[in-house]
């Protein structure tokens, strides 16, 4: 009789399921279409930097820049038109900073060879302080006028659908594109399975690590972008909070391991999907935040330890360092 | 005869005239006693800042006014900035301690950190000065914002509004355990108490995070459409409140209440245009002047520290459309940095 | 003057010993404490109270504490884990103390050992889940950290003004938080204590070795029969433990527990444990390395803070000093080996005379000779490896070659040659006597004589080795190929068998010409002879239609 096998990317999806159902059931209007949009909006720049960072822990990184990445490269862009400039030149200028801080990070980590989680970490902290120190006048950026029309990135809806759902939806399609039919996606996966045998035959492992984090900086940018819009301010102060941890845990616990060389874009959206649904299920029965903390950490927890239950993990492949 | 009296009133005039004369010669001016000690109180001495992180509307605007303030009289100004820190913080005001300036201005994270700390400084012969966010002890002086104050004012106009309309009204806190948040959320307790029809639908933290707050009141609106009003503790995450309601077409029907700094930028145009309904101002300039004011005040009086205290509490501006576009609900950052 | 510094350092630099220095394991730690000293001498310079007792108490203060989170941090990193919890950690044992002291009014002693105990069971669910469910450690410490977390916002909702409003003045209690032995805070002595017993722990005694070599290897840890799980799980109960320590340190110094106590603690620990030279991964690490790495993450904040410098500034300057050092240490590990194989060679400076000239006309001892050059060149292509060459008496030139065979040339121009003898293995010195005879060593086969115009070949008894008589060693060699002809050698098969007992070695047919006292290989040396031979042709009695 064939053992019945779950990988994580089931468990979570079995462990949201669960959710849903609950919810639908006990919650009086969770189960209505303006819910599940609302529901969905409300993570969608979360989905959207867990792409970002799927792509780097994919290719055995990780990028915890990423919150910096979103802050500053927006922040820019209202404080430059505040400041007069046009929105072409300042969406530019944007982008070229988030490339810039794509090529510093991939540079360090491929060539310098300084560890990802360390490398990131000073970068983003460069970056944050950067902003503080030389961009930003006040730490939350407001929008003008000159932004009119910019923030339907953001706001309102397309076909019905708001409009940040339809830029996750967006940003999902051309990651998939990325990694699945392009040949540097198959080199991030050769790269993040096995570094050392995929520089033997050839491919240029350096270059593609350096373009995992140019790629990522650009989606954070994005993220940034949207979530700009869609509050019609840059809250810079996000970088001192927690947020990095909750996008490491959309990619985690959708199934991509930190080891690198699997996953895909579904793992990233089962992620997000459970915790929406959480989020969204908790704020509708009124539990506090810290509760709604508390509880989120508990239903991720067995959902590991289950994970870790039917899928023990395998002494004879265990790397060194994959903590 | 009469020549004599004409002589004697002659000369009687021109003694009268020299005598006046010659003083208005060599007239002097009144030395007044003392602007001199006040001088010399104030020059060379050194005054610190420690406030909860810089780069944020209140804090860069009280050190723009305390530096415009105090500068002029020769007095060194020092920010220590533990960048929301708060063990770094300690650690700021720990050392300075060993420094010893003349008055330290403390904007403390919370309630409890500094308060031993500060108890030390006063012991250690620096005044303490307080900013809006007071700690456990008291010190010299409190210049601030009474936050209940603030709460039942919000809550006043909120439901002012609610009148005659559903009666249902959402919170939006701070971070639980800011104790700026914690005293507004009694304020409202307050008034609420007093109106046992409106029912709270929803009171949630967003952790000063304007995204955060945005999703909490989309979900709310979700499920109660017909919500009335919205108290929110900070302008700066109310931004994303007033974009989920205008999100949800909501704008105008559902009255939300905020407070902060009185920035222009940050609230008057946003009072404008029509995203605030009420933004309770505590006037950062006039907190600066009397901050200042203080500070001379404690230096030229040469009291002990800590053997006398007082507090300022801040009178608030509430800001609403109809002055929203006056010149003195607001101020202007670049303005004091002049 | 060049010339007595050189010798100066070649005779007096200590390269043995430099090289012995940089061998040392702890010269690993190089990069980090060089950074530590320029830091501290840097902010010596630029705040006139850094150096100032009291100052330095302080510091030492706030670096006891992390340092008890950094020992945790580290004990964990080397087992090869990692623990991203020690900041909820923190928050939550510094509530309990709190609790503890203020509401429940609990004696001290009893307050330090209950949070010690509760610092080791929030260690121990870590453990737990780590070391015996196998869980893998980020996720898992992630995932606590958000419990730890939000179980501490909770509590402090509820208990936080109690706390607040209670100053307890106990004399025991505030020496902790603030006391001095000898000027040296109470933190900084336990903090020497517990760190001194941790350098000999994981150095020294068993447990410790077995702590690094989980992190080495797991699986051969596993293997070799040390408890993993069992390790693991104390590991990281040792770091709940160490951080419950801090927590107390820190709760008699302050007495608070404000909403963002240890929020981000977790980065500046791991970074101060990276810094240091602990990698993530495991296996490598030691006390100092977290005590560097720490002070050095201290001090740039503290420092920079107390420069006056705005948030963003100092942002961006310990990040900037982070990466540095970071990728100054990987090229310093990287090629430490390199640099000490380098460094170690001592050599001595000896001063060599003026060397003599070699310019042509001179004439001095090494003179470039180009008596050569003009020389014309004898059996260019034709002949390989002559090992030794000989002039008979009347100026025939001998050589031998790689096939075996001795060639000789003929004067004046030594242009014509012939196979002289044939032999097999490689001819290596030769010499006439005054009979003529040609004395050849073989390689590998012996002394042959080669008469003029009699065969000779090895007979019963060897002249100098004891080869076996009759014994031909054939060579083995490929010959060329177009000096070998299949159907010369079945014709000559033919015509000498009689001739002589051929031996047969590798297939290669071997005859002797009696009367022309030739040992040759057939075909080829019937080959050579015939371009040379078809004049003679009759006198040495070759069968007929051999050639």
């Amino acid at each position: 009789m064939k053992r019945f096998r779950l990988n994580q990317q089931e468990i979570v999806f079995a462990v949201f399921a669960v959710l849903f159902c609950a919810f639908s059931i006990l919650l009086k209007g969770f189960l209505t279409a303006d819910n599940m949009l609302t529901l969905l909006q409300n993570v969608a720049v979360l989905g959207i930097l867990g792409l970002a960072m799927a792509i780097v822990v994919i290719g055995r990184g990780i990028d915890l820049s990423l919150i910096a990445t979103l802050a500053v490269p927006a922040g820019l862009v209202l404080q430059m038109v505040q400041n007069g400039h046009s929105l072409p030149a300042s969406l530019l200028a944007a982008s070229l900073l988030s490339i810039g801080i794509g090529l510093v990070n991939g540079w360090l980590i491929a060539y310098a060879e300084v560890p990802p989680l360390f490398a990131t970490l000073a970068t983003g902290l460069f970056v944050a302080g950067l902003g503080q120190a030389a961009l930003f006048q006040l730490d939350v950026v407001q929008w003008n006028d000159g932004m009119a029309g910019f923030e339907r990135l953001g706001q309102g809806s397309i076909l019905g659908i708001p409009t940040a759902i339809v830029m996750f939806a967006i940003a999902c399609v051309v990651v998939f594109i990325l990694l699945r039919l392009t040949r540097w996606g198959a080199y991030i996966y050769a790269v993040g399975d096995n570094p050392f045998a995929a520089r033997v035959t050839g491919i240029p492992s350096r270059p593609i690590i350096v373009l995992q984090y140019v790629v990522a900086a650009l989606i954070g940018c994005f993220a940034g972008l949207v979530m700009a819009a869609s509050v019609n301010s840059m809250p810079t102060r996000i970088f001192n909070s927690t947020l990095i941890y909750d996008v490491i845990l959309v990619v985690v616990l959708g199934g991509i391991g930190l080891s690198g060389g699997r996953g895909g874009v579904v793992n990233v959206i089962i992620g997000t999907l459970l915790i929406g649904t959480m989020l969204n299920g908790m704020t509708i029965l009124d539990i506090p935040y810290a509760g709604q903390n508390l509880i989120k950490g508990i239903v991720l927890l067995i959902a590991v330890i289950t994970d870790t239950f039917l899928n023990p993990r395998n002494e004879e492949t265990a790397q060194q360092g994959d903590i | 005869m009469v020549r004599v009296h004409r002589f004697a009133f002659g000369s009687i005039a021109a003694l009268t005239f020299a005598s006046v004369a010659v003083p208005a010669l060599a007239q002097q001016g009144l030395d007044e006693p003392f602007q001199k000690p006040f001088r010399e109180a104030l020059a060379g001495k050194t005054v610190a800042y420690v406030p909860v992180a810089m780069n944020f509307d209140l804090t860069e605007g009280w050190y723009a006014g305390l530096k415009k303030e105090l500068e002029p009289y020769g007095v060194k100004f020092e920010i220590r900035d533990p960048n929301w820190n708060t063990n770094a913080g300690a650690q700021a005001v720990t050392s300075l301690i060993s420094e010893k300036p003349a008055v330290m201005v403390i904007h403390n994270p919370d309630v409890q950190t500094y308060a031993k700390l500060l108890q030390r400084a006063e012991n250690e012969g620096i005044y303490v000065i307080q900013i809006n966010m007071g700690s456990a002890y008291r010190s010299s002086a409190f210049v601030g914002a009474n936050w209940i104050e603030i709460g039942e004012r919000q809550t006043e106009g909120v439901i002012k509004a609610c009148e005659g309309k559903s009666n249902k009204i959402a919170i939006i806190q701070g971070a639980l355990s800011a104790a700026a948040s914690a005293y507004t959320l009694k304020g409202v307790e307050n008034v609420l108490a007093k109106h046992p029809e409106i029912k709270v639908v929803s009171s949630q933290a967003a952790d000063w995070d304007a995204a955060k707050a945005k999703a909490i009141t989309q979900t709310v609106l979700k499920q109660n459409p017909d919500l009335c009003g919205i108290v929110g503790f900070w302008d700066g995450m109310d931004i994303g409140t007033a974009a989920a309601v205008k999100e949800a077409g909501l704008t105008g029907k559902v009255f939300l209440a905020t407070s902060g700094g009185g920035e222009r930028k940050g609230a008057c145009e946003l009072v404008k245009n029509g995203s605030f309904d009420l933004d309770v101002s505590y006037d950062v300039p006039t907190q600066a002047a009397q901050m200042a004011g203080t500070i001379k005040w404690l230096l030229s009086s040469g009291a002990k520290p800590g053997s006398v205290k007082g507090s300022e509490y801040t009178t608030l501006i509430p800001i609403t459309k109809e002055n929203a576009d006056s010149q003195t609900a607001c101020w202007n950052l670049s303005d004091l940095k002049k | 003057m060049r010339e007595t510094l050189t010798r100066l350092r070649y005779r007096y630099w200590p390269d043995h010993l430099l090289g012995e220095i940089l061998s040392k394991r702890w010269t690993e730690t190089a990069i980090p404490v060089i950074l530590l000293l320029i830091v501290g001498f840097a902010l010596s310079q630029s705040l006139e109270h850094f150096l100032s007792p009291a100052s330095l108490a302080d510091t030492a203060r706030q670096a006891g504490e992390i340092g008890f989170i950094g020992l945790g941090m580290g004990l964990v990193v080397i087992v090869g884990g990692i623990d991203l919890s020690v900041g909820s950690m923190f928050a939550l044992t510094d509530f309990c103390a709190l609790y503890l002291l203020d509401v429940l009014g609990w004696p001290v002693p009893a307050v330090i050992i209950a949070t010690m105990v509760f610092g080791g069971l929030l260690g121990a669910v870590n453990g737990i889940l780590i070391g015996y469910l196998r869980l893998r450690a980020f996720i898992t410490t992630l995932i606590t950290l958000i419990i730890y977390r939000s179980a501490f916002d909770l509590l402090i909702q509820r208990y936080s003004n109690a706390i607040a409003s209670a100053f307890p003045d106990i004399p025991s209690w505030n020496f902790i938080g603030d006391g001095n032995v000898f000027g040296i805070p109470s933190v900084a002595l336990v903090y020497i204590a517990v760190a001194i017993f941790g350098h000999i722990f994981l150095t020294r005694l068993r447990p410790g070795w077995h702590i690094t070599a989980i992190g080495g290897s797991r699986r051969s840890a596993y293997n070799s029969g040390i408890p993993v799980r069992r390790t693991i799980a104390l590991c990281y109960v040792a770091s709940g433990v160490l951080t419950s320590v801090a927590g107390l340190f820190f709760a008699a110094r302050l007495g608070t527990v404000g909403g963002d106590i240890g929020v981000g603690l977790e980065v500046i620990v791991l970074t101060a444990t990276v810094l240091g030279g602990i990698t993530l991964g495991g296996g490598k690490g030691s006390v100092v390395k977290s005590l560097v790495g720490v002070l050095v993450v201290l001090l740039i904040t503290n420092g920079l803070t107390a420069m006056n410098a705005r948030g963003g500034a100092n942002r961006m300057a310990l990040a900037t000093i982070l990466l540095a050092a970071a990728m100054i240490d990987i090229r310093w590990q990287k090629n430490r080996t390199r640099i000490i194989s380098k460094v170690y060679v001592a050599p001595t400076y000896h001063a060599l005379p003026p060397s003599p000239s070699t310019e042509i006309g001179k004439g001095g001892p090494f003179e470039q000779n180009d008596k050569l050059r003009d020389v014309s060149l004898i059996g260019l292509g034709m002949i390989e490896a002559p090992e030794d060459v000989i002039l008979d008496r009347n100026d025939v030139l001998y050589a031998g070659s790689r096939h075996g065979d001795i060639i000789r040339f003929f004067p004046p121009n030594y242009e014509r040659m012939e196979v002289f003898a044939h032999i097999g293995g490689q001819p290596l010195g030769m010499a006439f006597d005054r009979q003529d005879n040609l004395y050849v060593c073989i390689g590998g086969m012996g002394l042959y004589r080669i008469k003029p115009d009699d065969f000779l070949l090895r007979s019963d008894r060897p002249l100098r080795d004891g080869r076996v008589a009759g014994r031909w060693a054939g060579s083995t060699r490929q010959r060329p190929h177009h000096l070998l002809r299949h159907q010369d050698r079945r014709h000559a098969y033919r015509a000498a068998r009689a001739q002589i007992p051929e031996r047969r070695r590798s297939g290669q047919r071997w005859a002797v010409d009696i009367v022309r006292g030739d040992l040759r290989l057939f075909g080829q040396t019937l080959l050579v002879r015939r371009t040379e031979e078809r004049s003679r042709r009759g006198r040495d009695g070759q069968p007929a239609g051999i050639s």
